[in-house]
């Protein structure tokens, strides 16, 4: 049983703790950590679900719709793990950080269809949606604090303690889709929504394939949030959608900073923005002259279908740095 | 001085080729697969065994191909690596200022772009195995044609029909949609030898600068139909190597020769008395951790060969007795 999360807080009054869960996957990598300092703060106790597995996915792929894509799937997985250990299951409704972009659709439903494995009671949620009044994160986590009891003063102190935790989701190497940490001969950025690319599962354990084999992994919160960003340039209006917005960005940042030595961007069968935004950016790289590697990941991609095109990948690019004298 | 010795075992094909000291082709062998992967090597080291009258002595040996796991654990291999790479050097070494390379064998088609002697790009299908071997020698059956005979029909052909390239499964139907039309055999074979060099073209090769001199490898290149297809789309000329089938063995065998020996100087190679081994092939849950992953290994006797399959490296690399406890 991989090891949980979980610390224990206190509430005023000698109540019993209320035990909260934060699915392993989607948004978690990047907000799991606020979220879990923000839990805290206001005195719950945190339970986070283990990476994905065989079992917690194939559980998932079991109770929703076969046709709704990958990560989804796993999604259902995590909140039914959740359901048989918490009192309450965290699940924010995201619909907006920024004005002008939107989180996939799928994603505005996520309470939903949390209700629809867990008892609906279950779900906790708040709305963050930065086109409305009022839809700030902050004022969405203050919703919260009110929502679990806690004062004025706690809930300051908790939000202060998760925009204190930073970014990103879990730690090591199962933050990082198992690939180690560190360096190595030659640098393949993984790029692709961060919950495929750090979830080793989901992703095949391409990251860690590639580290096993003396490459440095970068991912996606390696890349500099403020690194120069042309995403969007060229294109008829800038990409609407949050995720989507942020490969093209990370990608173009890869481009311009020469961070990598090669790119590997992975998009999960049936995500609508990937089909085209996957693309966009392989073909971005592809123009600056670095090498790429596309792939499409699914329900049934097993390594040893995608290890051909790996495989060959980091032979490009070992050939093209020998040639280079590098 | 010994031969370098290649095998490339694809989905429908097992290759071989032997290279000798001075990176010559020697030997090489081709033939179906028939399903049966194992026959299929042991058969391609009876031929080199045959063919030299006796066994030939092996410097290094390197496999290939979707199957090249499997041939590596059954002959010993010193070098084993995808079939991209393997066919990519191959066809640099026989045309050193190749710029594009387009290879379609029997279930999977790739398109290798490469400059100045270095790989700078490639696709490979993915889930459309449109216009490979297998889909031709399925519609060759359905039309009665030898599929040896495929492409010269192509070249007769008076009135190339238009025929759906986007999937095989519409091209099939419009294909059987003009034959009950009655429009000719020729006719129809040039439509479809076109429709799957535009389906190619527009899926492999989408986004991918195709530049001359451009080489045609795998077996479909023994079609003239596809190679005239696609002459006439690229507006280039299409090079086919002598041993255009047998690529991935020939790349398979520089690899070898490049790697060299794997342990000490000595060549993995088990020896061409693999040939007349028993060989077996199972596969069993490994049950340690919930992705309960399925790993395969190949047996001879009771000595194991190989194994593969689990997504963490508790079983690679652990060729003991079959009948010891496993772990955990």
């Amino acid at each position: 049983m991989p090891a949980m999360d979980r610390q224990t807080g206190s509430r005023g009054g000698g109540q019993a703790v209320l035990r909260v869960g934060i699915p392993r996957t989607l948004h978690y990598f990047y907000l799991g950590r606020r979220w879990e300092a923000l839990l805290r703060g206001l005195g719950c106790e945190v339970v986070v679900s283990p990476p994905t597995d065989r079992v917690v996915f194939e559980k998932g792929a079991s109770l929703s719709l076969r046709d709704i894509c990958l990560p989804v799937k796993a999604f259902f997985g995590h909140v039914d793990w959740l359901d048989r250990r918490c009192d309450r299951i965290f699940v924010p409704r995201l619909v907006s950080v920024h004005p002008s972009r939107y989180y996939c659709p799928k994603f505005l439903a996520l309470p939903d269809l949390a209700a629809a494995v867990a008892p609906p009671e279950k779900v906790l949620s708040v709305e963050i949606n930065a086109k409305k009044a009022g839809g700030s994160a902050e004022r969405a986590y203050a919703a919260l604090g009110r929502m679990l009891g806690a004062g004025g003063d706690a809930i300051r102190a908790a939000i202060a303690a998760a925009a204190a935790a930073g970014s990103g989701g879990g730690a090591g190497e199962s933050a990082r889709g198992g690939a180690a940490a560190g360096s190595g001969s030659f640098r393949i950025a993984v790029l692709g929504h961060p919950y495929l690319t750090m979830d080793g599962f989901l992703s095949s354990g391409i990251a860690k394939w590639f580290s096993d084999r003396g490459a440095r992994v970068i991912l996606y919160d390696e890349i500099p949030a403020d690194a120069a960003s042309r995403a969007g340039n060229g294109l008829f209006r800038e990409i609407y959608w949050e995720s989507a917005f942020e490969i093209h960005r990370a990608g173009a940042a890869i481009v311009d900073s020469g961070l990598a030595d090669g790119i590997a961007v992975l998009s999960a069968f049936g995500c609508g923005p990937d089909s085209f935004v996957s693309d966009l950016t392989a073909r971005m790289a592809r123009e600056a002259g670095l090498p790429v590697l596309s792939l499409m990941l699914d329900e049934h991609s097993s390594i040893v279908g995608v290890e051909t095109r790996l495989e060959a990948f980091m032979d490009m690019i070992a050939m093209r740095l020998r040639r280079a004298g590098k | 001085m010994g031969f370098y010795l290649g095998i490339d075992v694809g989905s429908i094909s097992t290759c071989s080729a032997l290279l000798d000291g001075c990176g010559k082709l020697a030997f090489a062998s081709w033939e179906r697969s028939r399903g049966r992967p194992i026959d299929s090597v042991k058969s391609a080291l009876k031929q080199i065994r045959e063919y030299f009258d006796g066994a030939p002595d092996i410097a290094a040996t390197g496999t290939t191909g979707s199957g090249r796991e499997l041939a590596a654990a059954l002959i010993g291999a010193d070098v084993v690596k995808n079939e991209i790479t393997a066919h990519a050097l191959a066809a640099i070494d026989y045309m050193p200022d190749v710029r594009t390379v387009l290879e379609i064998g029997g279930q999977d088609s790739k398109i290798i772009i490469i400059r100045d002697g270095v790989v700078v790009d490639f696709a490979m299908n993915t889930i459309c195995a449109a216009g490979t071997g297998s889909f031709l020698d399925h519609q060759a059956h359905r039309l009665n044609v030898p599929i040896e005979e495929f492409g010269s029909h192509a070249l007769r052909a008076d009135m190339p029909l238009n025929i759906t390239g986007r999937c095989t499964v519409f091209a099939e139907s419009d294909l059987i949609h003009k034959q009950q039309l009655g429009h000719s055999k020729e006719n129809l074979i040039a439509g479809l030898c076109r429709a799957l060099v535009e389906n190619y073209l527009g899926g492999v090769g989408k986004d991918k600068d195709i530049k001359p001199p451009i080489i045609f490898q795998g077996g479909v290149a023994a079609n003239v139909g596809i190679v005239k297809a696609f002459r006439d789309l690229l507006g280039q000329e299409i090079i086919i190597p002598p041993r255009f089938e047998c690529m991935g063995a020939v790349g398979a065998a520089l690899l070898a020769a490049e790697a060299g020996p794997s342990a000490g100087g000595e060549s993995a190679f088990r020896g061409f008395t693999v040939s007349e081994e028993s060989i077996g092939l199972r596969s069993f849950n490994c049950g340690c951790c919930t992705n309960n992953c399925e790993i395969t290994e190949v047996v001879s006797g009771k000595q194991v060969l190989g194994r593969w399959g689990g997504r963490c490296p508790r079983w690679t690399g652990r060729p003991e007795a079959a009948e010891a406890v496993r772990p955990c």
